[in-house]
């Protein structure tokens, strides 16, 4: 299993960035990708790295299958370390000439 | 010519029937087998919420190309859960893929199809019969090919890596089938 820090890449950035703007309520999966663009083949990969390494929480949607009939959605919450990583990694950007740069 | 258009509207018809009638099916084997991709201890999580991702795209297009994103998406996690990502784990899956699953292979045709009965309907532009008949035989063939140089280069890929034991743990159920 791997405890290690994930790597803050565009897709991870635009990810954390959605998960933000729906902390209370959270936001499934289909709905991250819907709203960033970011395909499913990269999307569940970068949800499962950062729920492993505790930048974020799931939990299933309230009811049953049977009642809501259809599979529960899961839905992802931004926990507070998350967050703060997101703020952390947006100190080393910069706007320079009305454009975002990286900080080295 | 006439009789000849007539076959080929009946052909173009019958294929986008069968197209329709069969995507459904088909994300859903996709899904199975990317589930079945995970380690067992996630398996029944994303079943319940990759079946719910799927069914919140309404075109049966769109959720068969989602579910092939699905099964690349099996793949990174088992990746993340077990051990690091190579180029090698990457070339023994699509052998893996292709070599257990045989109607894989058709995947190319199917889709290729589906654009050419669009086209055909949507845009009224008819094709040659031979046009709809060279696309399963051309990819079949084009798959089996790449299939076979994929097999070769993972036992290539065994014979340099035999101590990399996270090669080995799906390697071994890939060439378990080839024994038999």
């Amino acid at each position: 299993m791997s405890s290690e820090t994930p790597r803050m890449t565009g897709p991870t950035l635009k990810v954390l960035g959605q998960l933000i703007a729906n902390p209370l309520s959270g936001i499934s999966g289909a709905d991250i990708s819907k709203a960033t663009g970011i395909a499913s083949g990269t999307l569940y990969p970068i949800l499962f790295r950062l729920e492993k390494a505790g930048w974020l929480s799931s939990q299933w949607e309230d009811g049953h299958p049977s009642e809501l009939g259809r599979p529960r959605k899961r839905l992802y919450q931004p926990t507070s370390l998350g967050m703060m990583q997101y703020k952390a990694a947006f100190q080393d950007i910069a706007p320079v000439g009305g454009r975002l740069i990286w900080q080295f | 010519m006439a009789i000849l258009r007539f076959i080929e509207a009946v052909a173009a018809k019958v294929a986008a029937d069968e197209v329709k009638a069969w995507l459904p099916l088909f994300s859903q084997k996709l899904l199975s087998l990317a589930v079945a991709r995970l380690p067992e201890e996630e398996q029944d999580r994303f079943q319940e919420e990759w079946a719910a991702d799927l069914l919140e795209y309404p075109g049966e297009c769109v959720r068969v190309v989602r579910a092939l994103g699905l099964l690349f998406a099996a793949w990174k996690i088992r990746e993340v859960d077990e051990y690091n990502i190579t180029i090698w784990n990457g070339i023994r899956f699509t052998a893996m893929l292709i070599g257990s699953r045989p109607w894989i292979h058709h995947i190319g045709s199917f889709l290729l199809l589906s654009v050419l009965v669009f086209i055909d309907l949507h845009f009224k532009i008819k094709l040659s019969l031979y046009a709809y008949l060279s696309v399963p035989i051309a990819c079949t063939a084009s798959f089996f090919f790449v299939g076979a140089i994929l097999f070769g280069t993972s036992l290539g890929c065994r014979f340099f890596w035999r101590f990399h034991d996270a090669f080995f743990g799906t390697f071994d159920k890939f060439a378990a089938r080839y024994r038999r």
